[in-house]
């Protein structure tokens, strides 16, 4: 039973210092597809957090963890909602990789710039 | 051109990588712009990133186009304030001026998709400073010296002499290999 509660106590730590990270990092940087995706990737932690908070506080409580106990339908929301977070903060990523992503680009690029190194030779021929 | 054309390759000649600050007058500053783009694509075959601040893309590639500039070989960053972000043909529209972690990542993940020789052009420092606080811009030129340093690249920058402040172009001036001055002072 402790070392259930010291491991809780230090996952709900993590999670806390984690948001504490996220939050500092935001604060860095401007407005645009980035910051949207860190504030989805904070609202997913957040509900994990939230999920570990909760289970802690059963912990030393000493709230019998049973299905059918009440106190263990909350947890179940927020892990609930932080997997629908992390669908969106999933397409948030597709998204910026389509946006950002320039290999296509490149790889035309560079496609055409051997084509026109071929085309002088061609000429002379 | 000529003036340009000679200080450039006066400079750059026999550069792998380089950044340079050029600094323009307004008159001549879309003429400058084109023969940069110009001298790097057609004569010097090199594909690059063309950062646009001040005019859309579709101008910015109809300009060049007509100037005969093969723009398939640019990828264009449109950062002009527009209200529909995403991306088209070649071009990413980041929607403002002001997004510049954004415009940071469009920028590393571009040139990191070109091989070889490559060059990014940031069309203009001045723009920059009309969105952003003097010490983000600051801030953000340091970012960009270091990194066009760590992509190995031909790296210019414009700018209007008489709009960007002394304090800025004093600490770009540091940063780069040569200053290209043509009227604006």
């Amino acid at each position: 039973m402790v070392h259930l509660v010291v491991v809780s106590v230090t996952t709900v730590i993590f999670g806390i210092a984690s948001l504490m990270l996220i939050s500092r990092a935001r604060n860095r940087l401007s407005e645009g597809s980035i910051r949207k995706y860190m504030d989805n990737f904070a609202i997913c932690l957040a509900f994990i957090v939230i999920f570990s908070v909760w289970q802690t506080a059963r912990s030393i409580v000493g709230v019998d963890i049973g299905i059918e106990g009440l106190g263990t339908y909350p947890e179940y929301i927020f892990i609930v909602f932080a997997y629908v977070a992390f669908i969106v903060a999933s397409f948030r990523v597709l998204k910026i990789s389509e946006e950002f992503g320039f290999k296509e680009d490149g790889k035309k690029i560079k496609g055409i710039l051997k084509q026109r190194a071929k085309a002088p030779k061609k000429a002379k021929k | 051109m000529l003036e340009l054309k000679e200080s450039f390759k006066k400079e750059v000649k026999t550069l792998k990588d380089y950044i340079i600050l050029v600094t323009v007058g307004a008159k001549n500053y879309q003429k400058t712009a084109v023969d940069i783009v110009k001298f790097l694509v057609n004569e010097q075959n090199t594909p690059g990133v063309y950062v646009t601040l001040n005019k859309p893309y579709e101008i910015m590639q109809r300009t060049l186009a007509s100037n005969s500039i093969d723009t398939r070989l640019i990828i264009f960053i449109d950062a002009t304030s527009r209200a529909d972000v995403g991306k088209v043909e070649n071009c990413l529209y980041i929607g403002s001026p002001e997004k510049l972690s954004d415009m940071s990542v469009a920028m590393d993940q571009a040139i990191k998709s070109l091989q070889g020789d490559k060059f990014l052009i940031l069309d203009s420092l001045n723009t920059l400073s009309i969105f952003n606080k003097p010490a983000t811009v600051a801030r953000f030129i340091h970012f960009l010296a270091g990194k066009m340093r760590e992509w190995k690249i031909k790296g210019i920058i414009i700018t209007l002499g008489r709009e960007t402040e002394q304090a800025l172009m004093d600490e770009l001036t540091q940063f780069s290999d040569f200053r290209i001055d043509l009227g604006g002072e």
